[in-house]
């Protein structure tokens, strides 16, 4: 892997541009620390006391190697995987962190799903370094993004055919007793054939597209991830076209569908009545609402403590709930500090877009970060009762292998833009600086 | 372990696992600012980030006056909404007119929008496909509308070198009369030789072609956004290297020659004139010597001729004592004698 080498490191390892300066100065000899090392040790720190606390509780030699293996892979994934392939290295840190949290909290309640997510994390490490490296090396996304037209569609067809209808909706199929989700992985497509299409300005073929995935998702009754996929395309069109009235139509007739679909669908009617007043049926539709609302509140500021308190008891709390497991055990401000961490990623991937140089790429990058952020708020308004509750996963942490690798894989594309940049702007110092010999 | 010790253990580590979770986000943005003010910082230094070169106008309109340079991003639109990458306010031009990018190795690639033509190099474009076929290179001239642009590339950008350009074409399109003996001969392009990246289109030694414009270098021609968010400014001055690139900014049809019409009709030494040009029979023109042709000696009209043929009455009469003692206040500061220059 060496060729996929940077010809130099990452904004944060490159000095600042004033070469003719440092030329001119003496360069004073100062300890050079990297800007992360205090994140890094710090994450550490939090996995390894983490894992070994409940090493303690249970004794169990898993334990042990969690608490040894965890730390070990977030500082490998942090410090080794940069080396091999260019990569933003503050992205990929609060990545790993959330990863490890995922795998943290399931290890707490299950351990058997958190050895299956710790696996599923691996695979999804060696998806993003392929999509990075497909970022970095495709020049044309062209062929790409026909091809995956009908192929996606097929994808997100088939468990209407073979699929099972799980919690109300039928969006999962089987293989060999491995369940899947295509439309976790229709999303890698969703964006690149939207970001590809808008950036060739072809209005009709991601309209097809998007207006097809979404009749299938509402067939599945998924309306979870009908509504991220409709968030994104429109947040996307807004991106690539600046066109304000057309994004507004397209917002009001979102709203519009939502309204006819609540006099139209009687599940729909129902989570709604669930989001007005859970505590009206409290034991029953309302259960999983009330029982998240209770594990937050019980847990307080600062929880009750890691492996303490009764998160089992809230229903599919490893997967749409993991988030009141989080509060109850850790407490209100370290939830509070997850999301801010959301917000990090968002924040930096909104940067990678915005630096982009091609449209494609800043499209891409923006649809990456659009989807994180759209799927973040569903889930977590959701589980605190800002937004009716729609059965999605919360990125990076849930349990779900194809969600985390779906998810891993969009960070990589962001990580492959990112590292675009950063190569554009290596050749913008490169001619600049070839200028200004020319002027010497 | 006892449950009751652990429980007093997971107590007292909540904490901690706050204290971690704040210290980890607090880590985490002032990483996110320090490397935006890093990348602020970087992109503050290099004025051209983010573009290949310029497009510098040719022919214009009031509001893009001859000689403006529009800084040409690797990507974007063309047209004359302000929401344009390359604004271009001249009539016959579309909203969004067409779309460009570039591509390392190849060129500059023109996709023109629907029923919105245009020419590269002479050779019209009408879809995504033509503009494929002729991606633009360094020096190659854009007719947009009623506009003329030509694009110049920075320094160490990697363009192929098959640029043949069609100047030919573009000259039938100017609006400066070129003489007929500076065009090449027409339909004969193809038989020349191709040129290396950089040269002029035309071969070595013909017609008055003889400096190469050479690309600019990045940094010197900083896109100062206008009033009305069309990048229009005129280049900067550039060192004495790159003068040609100075030429080529110059509004005169001949692309890439050195301007020779434009040389002051001064003589090559800075030997001071005795007199103001005008004085001189050919006037501003072009003058055969440098050497200044001196006056010869005034003959004094004889006495029976006077007012017969010399000077003629209607003509001015100079009054020759004082123009005398101009004469030779000046000699005598040269160090010369009068006899030396009445009769060389």
């Amino acid at each position: 892997m060496a060729f996929l080498k940077p010809k130099t490191t990452m904004a944060e390892e490159v000095p600042p541009v004033e070469a003719d300066e440092q030329e001119l100065k003496p360069a004073k000899k100062k300890p050079v620390r990297a800007p992360g090392s205090a994140l890094f040790s710090a994450v550490l720190l939090f996995y390894f006391s983490a894992f070994f606390m409940l090493f303690l509780r249970d004794l169990q030699w898993q334990g042990l190697v969690l608490a040894f293996a965890m730390p070990l892979m977030t500082l490998i994934t942090s410090e080794m995987l940069p080396k091999l392939v260019p990569c933003d290295k503050l992205l990929l840190a609060l990545t790993n962190f959330l990863c490890a949290l995922g795998v943290l909290v399931l290890y707490d309640t299950n351990p058997a799903y958190a050895y299956n997510q710790a696996m599923y994390y691996g695979l999804g490490l060696l998806g993003m370094m392929i999509c990075l490296c497909l970022v970095r090396f495709i020049r044309h996304w062209g062929p790409l993004a026909w091809l995956l037209m009908p192929v996606s569609i097929v994808l997100l067809a088939l468990p209407l055919i073979i699929g099972r209808e799980t919690n109300g909706a039928r969006n999962w199929f089987y293989i060999g007793g491995v369940s899947v989700q295509p439309s976790e992985i229709v999303k890698l497509s969703l964006l690149i054939i939207l970001s590809y299409f808008m950036s060739r300005r072809r209005f009709f073929a991601w309209l097809i597209f998007a207006g097809a995935s979404l009749v299938i998702l509402m067939l599945q009754k998924d309306l979870g991830t009908a509504l991220l996929y409709y968030g994104v395309t429109l947040l996307l069109y807004y991106a690539a076209s600046g066109n304000l009235v057309l994004t507004g139509v397209g917002l009001a007739g979102g709203a519009g569908a939502a309204v006819l679909g609540y006099h139209m669908f009687a599940h729909v009617k129902r989570r709604v009545a669930i989001w007005v007043n859970p505590f009206a049926d409290y034991n029953q539709a309302g259960y999983q609402i009330v029982q998240s609302l209770m594990a937050i509140a019980s847990g307080g500021l600062f929880g009750v403590g890691l492996g303490l308190g009764s998160p089992q008891t809230i229903p599919v709390y490893h997967t749409d709930f993991i988030f009141a497991v989080i509060c109850e055990q850790f407490g209100l401000i370290f939830g509070l500090c997850v999301l801010l961490i959301y917000v990090a990623i968002i924040w930096r991937g909104a940067a990678i877009a915005i630096a982009a140089r091609r449209r494609f790429h800043a499209l891409l990058a923006m649809g990456c970060t659009a989807m994180l952020g759209l799927q973040t708020f569903v889930i977590i308004g959701g589980v605190i009762k800002l937004i009716p509750l729609t059965g999605v996963t919360m990125p990076l942490v849930s349990y779900g292998g194809t969600s985390m690798v779906a998810c891993l894989c969009m960070i990589g594309l962001l990580q492959g833009v990112s590292s675009l940049n950063e190569d554009d702007l290596q050749e913008d110092m490169r001619l600049a600086s070839q200028g200004r010999e020319a002027m010497r | 372990m006892p449950p009751v010790v652990y429980e007093i253990i997971a107590l007292a580590m909540r904490y901690w696992f706050a204290l971690l979770g704040v210290l980890i986000v607090w880590l985490a943005f002032s990483w996110l600012r320090k490397d935006q003010q890093q990348t602020r910082k970087r992109l503050k230094n290099l004025l051209d980030a983010g573009t290949i070169g310029v497009l510098t106008v040719v022919l214009g309109s009031d509001e893009l006056k001859t000689d403006y340079t529009l800084p040409v991003p690797c990507e974007g639109s063309l047209g004359f909404l302000r929401t344009c990458d390359v604004v271009v306010p001249v009539n016959n031009v579309q909203p969004e007119h067409l779309y460009f990018s570039f591509e390392n190795g190849k060129g500059l690639f023109i996709y023109p929008r629907k029923n919105c033509p245009c020419t590269v190099d002479g050779v019209e474009l009408f879809s995504r496909r033509d503009g494929r076929r002729h991606p633009m290179v360094h020096c190659s001239v854009l007719s947009v509308g009623d506009a003329v642009l030509r694009l110049q590339l920075f320094d160490g950008l990697d363009v192929p070198a098959h640029a043949l350009h069609r100047l030919d074409a573009w000259y039938k399109q100017d609006p400066w009369a070129v003489p007929e003996d500076e065009l090449s001969p027409p339909g004969n392009l193809d038989a020349y030789p191709v040129q290396p990246h950089g040269m002029p289109p035309f071969p070595q030694g013909e017609g008055t072609y003889q400096s190469a414009v050479p690309p600019f270098p990045q940094g010197v021609a900083p896109p100062f956004p206008q009033g009305n968010g069309t990048y229009q400014h005129m280049a900067a001055p550039l060192p004495q290297e790159n003068r040609a690139f100075q030429r080529v900014a110059a509004p005169y049809p001949h692309g890439n020659e050195p301007y020779q019409r434009m040389v002051p009709p001064y003589p090559q030494e800075n030997k001071p004139y005795p007199y103001g040009a005008a004085s001189y029979p050919q006037g501003n023109g072009a003058y055969p010597s440098v050497e200044p042709p001196f006056p010869q000696r005034e003959v004094p009209p004889f006495p029976e001729n006077a007012g017969a043929f010399y000077p003629p009455p209607a003509a001015p009469v100079m009054q020759p004592r004082s123009r005398h003692r101009r004469q030779e206040r000046r000699w005598r500061e040269d160090g010369l004698s009068e006899t030396e220059n009445y009769d060389g």
